[in-house]
């Protein structure tokens, strides 16, 4: 008699904590889900390719560039890097870029070094004809690229070279080492016009939802809130299920 | 009890142990890859020009227009190789593909830059790919299962190689 007083105490106890916990996580269940299923979806829904624009979003991701932006002028154009987005003007026009090492005007091109790429694009438009990389290239990290007698000349570790007047090959060229780039100051509109588009490029709507998943967008206290949430629905089901056994006999 | 549960709880928790985000990984330099397609003795450059209707079929196959106007490419008697880049979920991956007589010979990733799903790096993936041509409708003739946790750089590997035989195709009416 004092067994079977002192099992229904016990799972009068588990049914009071399964309760406890059910309710107090029915709401991030609820968040979750929707949460999860969206990810899910989110190639069809282009989550990846929306970006936030909000500020305050923004503000709270701390979106700021770790290091100082490099810019330097080539012609009219102002090409600036910050960290590995590059920009001609306030365009931007490539990803994954290394360091700003020079380039020119050529014809119709407007050329831009990095010190790992050669990009070529369009002088009226900016648009990227083609962008060359080591497999293109003659080899070395570039330490400078200029123009002159209307030939495209790079210096890079390897040596020095000038290029065909497609920028197809590249020969060596025995000459003086060009003149590394001069750095050139930003004006402010340009700058913020820059950081805008780089703050809002760097944060997707996919990132949001994901954080939101994972419990990151409130920080690593929030990765860990999540770890308890989903340690309390295993919590749930192992009480569920041990409550459903020891359910009396209908 | 209850109150052991919830140590328990914390100390199982996975933030603990986990790892930060990766920067870029260079699997195979570009240049190499494309050396080792031609057995060491790469042919000259080609440049394959989008233009017209060329672009066009390059936007449907990418789902977006292409960003350059043209693409350097290496062809030689009935191999070619190619170095494409492609935004997975939101970093371009360098990706390397060697077409045979119109068919994928080799699908290889060169330069992983997000910071998940460089699975699509594995031989059991890229493989699937190996002996694949267009359809009609510009379609891989293969099935390429996909893989969990990596779904857009899967997407992009696919759109990417569907690209290179279309380009090769394009590059021997030259």
């Amino acid at each position: 008699m004092k067994k079977k007083t002192g099992n229904k105490a016990k799972i009068k106890s588990w049914v009071r904590w399964h309760r406890r916990i059910g309710i107090f996580f029915a709401l991030p269940a609820i968040l979750l889900s929707i949460t999860g299923i969206l990810l899910n979806h989110s190639g069809f829904l282009k989550l990846d390719k929306t970006y936030i624009t909000n500020s305050s979003i923004l503000a709270w991701y701390g979106m700021e560039p770790s290091s100082s932006p490099e810019a330097i002028s080539i012609g009219n154009n102002t090409i600036t890097l910050i960290e590995n987005l590059l920009y001609v003007n306030e365009k931007r026009v490539l990803e994954g870029a290394k360091g700003l090492t020079g380039g020119g005007e050529l014809n119709k091109m407007l050329i831009v070094s990095t010190k790992d790429s050669v990009l070529l694009l369009e002088k009226d438009t900016n648009n990227i004809i083609e962008k060359l990389g080591s497999e293109s290239l003659p080899g070395g990290d570039i330490i400078s690229s200029s123009i002159k007698d209307n030939k495209y000349l790079l210096d890079t570790t390897k040596g020095r070279f000038s290029a065909s007047p497609e920028i197809t090959n590249f020969l060596t060229n025995e000459r003086e080492a060009l003149p590394k780039a001069n750095p050139t100051s930003i004006s402010k509109e340009l700058l913020e016009t820059i950081l805008h588009d780089w703050r809002g490029r760097g944060l997707s709507l996919w990132r949001i939802i994901l954080d939101l998943h994972s419990g990151k967008f409130f920080g690593s206290i929030g990765t860990f809130i999540a770890d308890i949430f989903a340690m309390s629905l295993l919590f749930l089901v192992a009480t569920g299920f041990y409550l459903w056994r020891k359910r009396p006999p209908v | 009890m209850h109150f052991i549960l919830f140590i328990l709880i914390i100390l199982l928790s996975p933030s603990l142990w986990e790892n930060t985000a990766r920067a870029e990984i260079v699997y195979q330099a570009p240049i190499e890859f494309v050396s080792e397609a031609f057995s060491g003795t790469p042919p000259e450059t080609s440049l394959l020009i989008l233009s017209g209707e060329r672009r066009k079929t390059a936007a449907k196959i990418l789902d977006h227009s292409p960003s350059m106007i043209r693409v350097r490419y290496w062809l030689k008697n009935n191999l070619s190789a190619w170095v494409l880049e492609e935004i997975g979920k939101s970093k371009p991956i360098t990706a390397g593909f060697i077409i045979e007589d119109g068919y994928i010979k080799d699908v290889r990733i060169l330069i992983y830059r997000e910071s998940h799903g460089d699975e699509v790096r594995h031989d059991f993936f890229t493989k699937q790919f190996d002996g694949s041509t267009l359809d009609s409708d510009m379609k891989l003739t293969k099935t390429v299962d996909g893989i969990s946790g990596a779904t857009l750089s899967v997407g992009a590997i696919k759109r990417l190689s569907t690209l290179a035989l279309y380009f090769d195709k394009e590059a021997r009416k030259e």
